[in-house]
């Protein structure tokens, strides 16, 4: 039997703003664990997010250059699930209004591949296991990332390749 | 003169020393505190060294600010670096903040007497701050009573002069009720003039910061302090008017407006106490409107499927790891964070986070939030009509005086009822002030709500201030003073 490959993808892309998406953390990859973090990318009781101008300017960027629709109103939202590594017990995202859609890229055939949606969100932190051991690194958590996600309009392994190097 | 003019006085002329101010509070929760359990934690040695450099400022003969030396109290929710802050819950347990909230940094940096953390139900979930760890506050007016929630503690630290002012939060009425059972004014300002950054969340977009006081004179001095921008809070605008400076501004002509849904089922001395107040301000000159509110029945239901969804989301991160209690015993993280939580969180608190979990989840979320949040938009729109109209609006703060011990647990529908009159203005972000206007059959006093248009915090205030001007006679006094009840 025949089958024929259909792929749609969603692509996270961290942003490389200087520092974090809802605090003044610097972004900067690596360091010892836990130096990059405050209160705030921490999730202490109390904190509150800061949304950071140049990751709505990126992501408004990458919807230009993708062809897509920019909102001229957009919201965050709450993505509510339970890991170590999330120390707020939710990520926050972009549900229903995010801040790009509609839009498509050209593949060097001439091909459209339709783009779904591009909104902004947070990275969580990292899980590190040792020795039967589980530690916590959250110097990533709270990196800004923007998450391109393409209808499933690719149609082969090298259409994936060029549609994910473009 | 209010208790913070009359106590700065006293510092400026050098009648007394803040030193002196600071031991008369501090001896006065002691010999106070183990009956009515305002503070669950009291910060003396903080306390003293703060009066010590106002005295030192007063020496020198510097000008004081306008809550400088002033001793008050902080609910337990409101973070405070390296003081234990607990939110009156066993699951934050020998947590130290390692920062300071926005509104305890403002007053930090004026050199108000921090003199204690006071009591309040389990992260701000209740009516009487029975579901407190640390159990019930009295009522410092009967003590067969108790205080009422959340912010019982403050209430309780004001009303038996253990603190000037208290700061508390209001996410449905916590900090209107328990002033109307104590017989204090407690305000709730506008959502998004006080900074709410650190001031750990029940319901975020209800919560706010507010204050209650022995005087409407002294909650407008403390929130002309507390109103400030915050860009640490997205949600924070503050407010550049001074609402103190407006105080006396005449009501003659005021709009005053009143409707009969918020009297239904109202205890009947509360009834005919508030209509009182209403002929107090006809005979000043001020209007009455009469306008309908159809959908008060709708708001309790909406305010219980945001706040317990808001909660159910922002009481998530409370797992164990990284500071407070923790279980004892697990085999793996899943059951750490389950036991922690199932150990470490009351029976209320566990009730709304299941509500909460359960409108959110998906199947149902179409069915209840989303339908409360669209509502919640259209009781927004008809208060906006109903302030086309009138410049405030008066209704009674609770539809009953303060409970006796033990009768707010008994039935939690019934209790939750009783939000009735408060609820309203946070689904619309409003400000409101309760202020005492009678006493029931027992004595007990009786509070009634001034409710005012967004921003329009001074209009509140001053209408509240005018009424308690022609009603009340100040005496006014240090704790533990000679001629104290």
């Amino acid at each position: 039997m025949d089958y024929e490959l259909v792929v749609g993808l969603e692509t996270h892309i961290e942003l490389s703003t200087k520092t974090k998406i809802f605090c003044q953390c610097t972004t900067e990859f690596g360091g010892a664990p836990n130096t990059h973090c405050c209160p705030i990318c921490m999730g202490m009781p109390g904190t509150l997010p800061k949304l950071n101008k140049r990751v709505v300017e990126y992501a408004v960027k990458a919807g230009l250059a993708t062809n897509c629709k920019i909102r001229n109103v957009s919201k965050m939202d709450r993505k509510n699930y339970v890991y170590p590594d999330l120390p707020k017990a939710y990520q926050i995202s972009q549900f229903d209004k995010p801040i790009c859609y509609e839009g498509f890229i050209r593949l060097s055939s001439g091909k459209s591949i339709n783009i779904n949606r591009i909104h902004i969100e947070e990275d969580a932190g990292k899980l590190v296991h040792e020795r039967g051991d589980t530690y916590i690194d959250y110097n990533r958590g709270g990196v800004p990332l923007i998450e391109i996600v393409t209808e499933p309009d690719l149609r082969s392994i090298e259409e994936v390749v060029e549609e994910t190097q473009d | 003169m209010s208790r913070i003019k009359y106590i700065q006085k006293l510092l400026e002329t050098k009648e007394i020393s803040c030193v002196e101010l600071t031991e008369k509070y501090l001896s006065s929760i002691e010999k106070q505190n183990s009956i009515l359990n305002a503070y669950v934690n009291v910060t003396e040695t903080e306390a003293l060294n703060t009066a010590r450099i106002v005295d030192k400022k007063i020496a020198q003969g510097q000008k004081l600010m306008p809550l400088e030396g002033i001793p008050m109290s902080l609910k337990d929710n409101i973070s405070t670096k390296d003081i234990e802050t607990t939110c009156c819950s066993k699951i934050l347990q020998g947590y130290y903040p390692i920062f300071d909230a926005t509104v305890w940094e403002i007053l930090k940096k004026q050199n108000s007497v921090l003199l204690g953390k006071t009591n309040m139900d389990e992260f701000a979930m209740g009516s009487s701050c029975e579901t407190s760890c640390f159990g019930a506050t009295l009522n410092p007016v009967n003590t067969e009573y108790v205080a009422g929630g959340s912010s019982g503690g403050a209430a309780a630290s004001v009303g038996a002069d253990m603190a000037a002012f208290g700061l508390g939060s209001d996410t449905g009425g916590s900090i209107r009720q328990p002033a109307a059972f104590c017989g204090l004014a407690g305000f709730k300002p506008t959502y998004g003039t006080v900074s709410r950054y650190g001031v750990v969340a029940y319901a975020s977009s209800l919560d706010q910061v507010g204050f209650i006081a022995d005087s409407v004179e002294d909650a407008s001095i403390v929130y002309d302090s507390l109103s400030a921008y915050d860009p640490k809070d997205s949600t924070s605008v503050g407010s550049k008017i001074s609402t103190e400076d407006k105080l006396n501004s005449s009501i003659k002509g005021l709009k005053i407006g009143i409707a009969d849904e918020f009297f239904e089922g109202i205890q009947d001395d509360i009834k005919k106490s508030v209509n009182a107040a209403i002929k107090v301000y006809e005979e000043s000159g001020a209007e009455i409107i009469h306008f309908e509110m159809p959908k008060l029945k709708t708001i309790l239901p909406v305010y219980f499927i945001i706040s317990c969804a808001e909660a159910s989301s922002n009481l998530g991160r409370f797992d164990g790891i990284r500071y407070g209690y923790r279980t004892n015993s697990y085999k793996d993280v899943n059951e750490m964070i389950c036991k922690t939580r199932s150990e470490g969180f009351g029976k209320e608190v566990k009730r709304r986070i299941m509500l909460g979990t359960y409108v959110l989840s998906s199947g149902y979320y179409d069915a209840y939030y989303k339908k409360a949040q669209n509502l919640r938009g259209s009781i927004i729109r008809d208060f906006k009509k109903i302030f086309e109209k009138c410049d405030v609006i008066l209704t009674p703060s609770v539809p009953v005086t303060a409970f006796k011990k033990g009768e707010a647990l008994r039935d939690p529908i019934e209790t939750y009822m009783m939000d009735i009159c408060t609820v309203p203005v946070n689904i619309a972000g409003l400000p409101a002030i309760s202020v005492p206007c009678g006493f029931d059959k027992n004595n007990m006093p009786i509070g009634m709500q001034i409710i005012g248009n967004s921003f329009e915090d001074y209009k509140v205030l001053n209408a509240a201030h005018q009424y308690e001007k022609q009603t009340r006679r100040y005496e006014t006094m240090l704790p533990l003073s000679d001629s104290r009840r």
